[in-house]
């Protein structure tokens, strides 16, 4: 029975020109931005590729010169994307994808699109076709939801089929499954476009990953769907008219899709602050400088390295060292510099923890929030996949300052700065190469977000099948 | 129909619009939300200030006690160190760090803006200001979500408020028909649709505007002279915008027969207008008036760094060519001093100069791209509100060009003013320290900004015009 009711409905929403024409738009729309996104991956993987090429060989060609000055120079390197960015830019916008390594510190990324670029920012900042996707994906489903019951209330429909005796329970259930088979109608072709795109995108190694991550965001944003069908169906189970109910369907949308997360954004940032750069560097320089849980600041660190220096080579003063005191120094100062790098580091990851938590918590209220994630997880785009880009390079980062740190020990004596080194030694640094994570280590990473949406989903139906028990002309 | 029975028309739709609880209670919430976004607004400025205050005391108190120092090494009171003497240029102005602010405009309560780190906040020594810069700590996931400012509530979520007031202006009595009663009270259809959704404009005026004036207000510091050119901009645009979504909700219940059609009519028009035409305007902007490829300028910017530093010795004899007097007093120098001083000082200097021409060609792109954008917001009211208050909050990259113009000017000045001691390792004399540049800027004019707006605040008062004219019509051929 609940088939034949689907099939009807799902035939009436065919006739029916509003949500074809709807649904046109919405492909429209979100097909054009998965173009633009696809033109935005080329040209940002081209970019890529090129920047590290071109970054590396200017390490290569530095002209002769001191290490130390070499490794302030330093690299870019920049993070590959996997080939769902074209559906799903996630982060990008705001987090770049570019970093510079160089002697001194860990350094956060840069170039960030929205920085510079208005067209990043114009508008709701939605211009992914999956951000359209959840935006108005979750808006189409709120009002096909919300219109479906009342309707049938008002034009008097609903009161002939209870009065025949038809299960209100098994005709809302078709009901649902049959709005549902109709959006997923009218989404399906774009998705498999989509996914044809990706496929050809991905390089061979690639392929079987974006198709796991593409499946998994398929069914993330799914589950967001179908919740808010649910959701706008018990709304118009409950609501006295089809006028109240997309009232409230579109309440619920603005609370949820456009309000939901700015609020939770500003909680998060308001009881988990996050120091700006100026104040970052500034807590790196102090406890550089004077040290942090009993342990010295740098001062006295140099006085003890000089001393340990002088017994160490049995020499008398550091002038006399058979090696060169100032490497060993730059070896200690990156050292101890790493550590507090890696404190503040830990602090500011800490941070944003309390902010993701916080950003869940309120995903509790509002789904777009867990759906946002859960989809950037996928495309390889949230920030756990930018940290672990930017482990990677950090660790390159420290192995490139020993190697150069180490030319200064080995090529001085005594106390002696100045040194020159040169192609050869540059050349000791080998390309930068990483390996991005794959889709079990994505969906580990999310699935806090993943648990919600289901939450979300189970919850939404068992509203649902509540509120349909209760169901009256 | 006559001013009075117009304005009598009015009181009764007034009262009919107060007395239904279910319009109090969107207001309520729409003045709890606007004022939570004012009041943090009027925090977020108080903070820049703060910071921007605390930065430049803390530079200037940096530059005081390296005088006090040199008069306490000139009175004998200090023993000189090699690398704590401020008698030496290169030490004290290559450690000197200026922090230079440019204060909040006058509607910074309004928006955030695009970007949101650093207070406005430029701090620069003698070394170029085109080197690396660290990137943003905040977290993007959380920049992502946006911010939930006065612009984003006026131009977003004002127009959904607006529906939902006036979705079924007419379409209500259609349904309930008591329209044919209304029609032959011997008032006119149009002026009863036009007197309710006068009432809507009046009450969703006054508490938007008037939130948003009192938090522009609070934080004006008692300048209410420089404030209120903006501010009457803003508000005539935030009226436009609201006149706009009314007179479309008159016209779609001119014809709609359900309030159930005329919510989803308007609703696909709040897409259009509000989702859609950004998203191709960003679409547009990204395609061809798209910004400097800034990756390229670093490469640039590493490429002239390297070839400098390979023909080091070039520069430094190029340096002390172009200035005789840069030619160095005394013998022996060390190996940090010989460094800073003949070789990396000069190149800063040399990339400054050859790196200019590609800096501005990245910063006119950029007043392009912002120009592109205020005119591709007159196809979109709410596209057109953002853009106006972000232009009037000071986020225009004009005015942040203008600022970076005074600090490279200014550098230039601090540069000039030492560079000879400084090449020439001539001490300092307490002179110096007491006559060394000091920052001074005046912020653009409000016409500035004024002009800046008058495209999409046009935009705005035509939408508004036409959408009107139209409704107008469409409402006198209504039928009960």
């Amino acid at each position: 029975m609940i088939a034949v009711i689907a099939r009807r409905e799902l035939l009436l929403q065919a006739r029916e020109g509003r949500l074809l024409v709807t649904a046109l738009l919405a492909v429209v729309l979100i097909g054009a931005a998965v173009m633009a996104g696809w033109r935005d991956h080329a040209r940002g993987e081209r970019e890529r590729v090129l920047f590290a090429e071109r970054s590396y060989e200017q390490w290569l060609a530095q002209p002769p010169k001191h290490p130390h000055r070499a490794a302030s120079f330093g690299l870019y390197v920049a993070k590959p994307e996997s080939p769902l960015a074209i559906f799903e830019s996630g982060l990008r916008p705001h987090a770049g994808r570019v970093l510079w390594l160089e002697a001194h510190s860990q350094t956060a990324f840069s170039h960030a699109p929205a920085d510079d670029d208005l067209a990043a920012s114009t508008g709701l900042g939605e211009r992914s076709g999956a951000a359209l996707l959840q935006l108005l994906g979750a808006l189409l489903a709120l009002v096909l939801g919300a219109l479906s019951v009342a309707r049938e209330r008002e034009t008097g429909v609903l009161r002939q089929l209870l009065a025949q005796r038809v299960s209100p329970s098994r005709w809302v259930a078709g009901k649902y499954v049959g709005l549902a088979a109709a959006i997923g109608a009218a989404l399906t072709p774009l998705a498999a476009v989509v996914l044809v795109a990706l496929l050809v995108v991905a390089v061979p190694g690639q392929r079987v990953d974006t198709l796991l991550r593409s499946v998994a965001a398929l069914a993330g944003n799914g589950a967001y769907l179908l919740a808010m069908l649910a959701l706008g169906m018990t709304l118009s189970i409950v609501a006295r008219s089809s006028r109240a109910a997309l009232i409230a369907g579109l309440t619920l949308w603005v609370t949820i899709g456009l309000l939901g997360p700015r609020v939770a954004a500003h909680l998060a940032s308001s009881l988990a602050p996050t120091p700006d750069s100026a104040a970052y560097e500034a807590a790196i320089g102090s406890e550089f400088a004077s040290g942090f849980d009993d342990e010295p600041g740098w001062d006295a660190r140099l006085i003890a390295l000089e001393r340990e220096a002088v017994t160490r080579y049995r020499v008398a003063n550091l002038d006399d060292l058979p090696v060169g005191f100032s490497g060993l120094r730059m070896h200690a100062m990156s050292e101890w510099s790493d550590r507090v790098s890696d404190r503040q580091y830990a602090k500011l990851q800490d941070t944003y923890s309390r902010q993701e938590r916080i950003r869940m918590a309120s995903s509790l209220l509002s789904p777009a929030i867990a759906a946002r994630a859960f989809s950037h997880g996928m495309a390889g785009m949230d920030w756990a996949h930018y940290r672990h880009f930017a482990d990677a390079a950090e660790a390159y980062r420290r192995d490139f300052n020993v190697l150069m740190n180490e030319l200064i020990v080995q090529r001085t004596r005594g106390q002696a700065w100045e040194m020159s080194a040169d192609w050869a030694d540059w050349a000791r640094v080998p390309r930068f190469s990483y390996a991005p994570p794959n889709v079990a280590w994505a969906l580990r990473q999310a699935w806090t977000p993943a648990a919600i949406l289901a939450l979300w989903l189970a919850t939404s139906w068992a509203l649902l099948a509540f509120s349909a028990r209760r169901l009256r002309p | 129909m006559s001013a009075p029975t117009f304005s009598r028309l009015l009181a009764q739709e007034w009262r009919l619009f107060a007395a239904n609880r279910a319009n109090l209670v969107i207001l309520a919430v729409l003045a709890l939300l606007l004022g939570f976004a004012v009041v943090n607004g009027v925090r977020r400025v108080a903070d820049t200030r703060l910071a921007q205050r605390e930065a430049v005391t803390s530079s200037n108190e940096g530059w005081t006690k390296a005088r006090a120092a040199f008069v306490e090494l000139a009175d004998g009171r200090r023993e000189k160190q090699e690398f704590e003497d401020p008698s030496r240029a290169d030490l004290v102005v290559l450690r000197d760090r200026n922090a230079i602010a440019m204060a909040p405009a006058p509607l910074a309560v309004l928006s955030v803006g695009p970007s949101r780190e650093g207070h406005d906040l430029i701090a620069f020594g003698l070394g170029s200001r085109h080197r690396a810069t660290p990137g943003s700590r905040e977290n993007p996931a959380i920049r992502l979500d946006g911010p939930l400012d006065p612009a984003f509530i006026v131009a977003w979520l004002v127009p959904l408020v607006l529906l939902v007031l006036a979705y079924d202006v007419l379409s209500r009595d259609r349904e309930q028909q008591i329209t044919p009663m209304l029609a032959a009270q011997g008032r006119t259809l149009r002026s009863i649709v036009v007197a309710r959704l006068t009432v809507c404009f009046i009450a969703v005026f006054l508490i938007t505007g008037g939130v948003g004036a009192a938090g522009v207000l609070a934080s004006s510091e008692g300048q209410m002279a420089r404030v209120m050119p903006d501010l009457i901009t803003w508000l005539v645009a935030l009226a436009a915008c609201i006149a706009f979504w009314l007179a479309l909700a008159g016209w779609v219940n001119a014809g709609a027969r359900s309030s159930a059609t005329a919510g989803v009519s308007l609703l696909g028009l709040w897409v259009a207008s509000a989702v859609l035409v950004p998203v191709i305007a960003s679409q547009v902007l990204s395609r061809d008036a798209a910004t400097s490829d800034r990756l390229e300028s670093v490469l640039g910017r590493r490429a002239l760094d390297s070839d400098l530093t390979e023909r080091a010795a070039e520069v430094t004899t190029t340096y002390y060519a172009e200035d005789a007097r840069r030619r160095p007093q005394r013998g022996e120098f060390s190996e940090y001093e010989r460094y800073f001083v003949e070789n990396y000082y000069p190149r800063q200097v040399m990339i400054d100069r050859l790196f200019a021409p590609v800096a501005q060609h990245v910063e006119q792109r950029r007043a392009r791209q912002a120009q592109r954008q205020r005119l591709a917001s007159m196809a979109s009211p709410s596209l057109a509100l953002k853009v106006v208050t972000d232009d009037l909050a000071g986020y225009a990259p004009e005015r942040r060009q203008r600022f970076e113009a005074a600090a490279t000017r200014f550098q230039s000045q601090w540069r000039t003013f030492f560079d000879v001691k400084f090449a020439a390792r001539i001490p300092l004399a307490l002179d110096d320290y007491d006559h060394a540049p000091r920052f001074t800027y005046r912020d653009e004019d409000g016409g500035d900004r004024l002009r800046r707006a008058l495209l999409p605040l046009s935009g705005l008062l035509l939408a508004s015009l036409v959408a009107a004219a139209v409704a107008f019509a469409r409402l006198r051929r209504a039928r009960p």
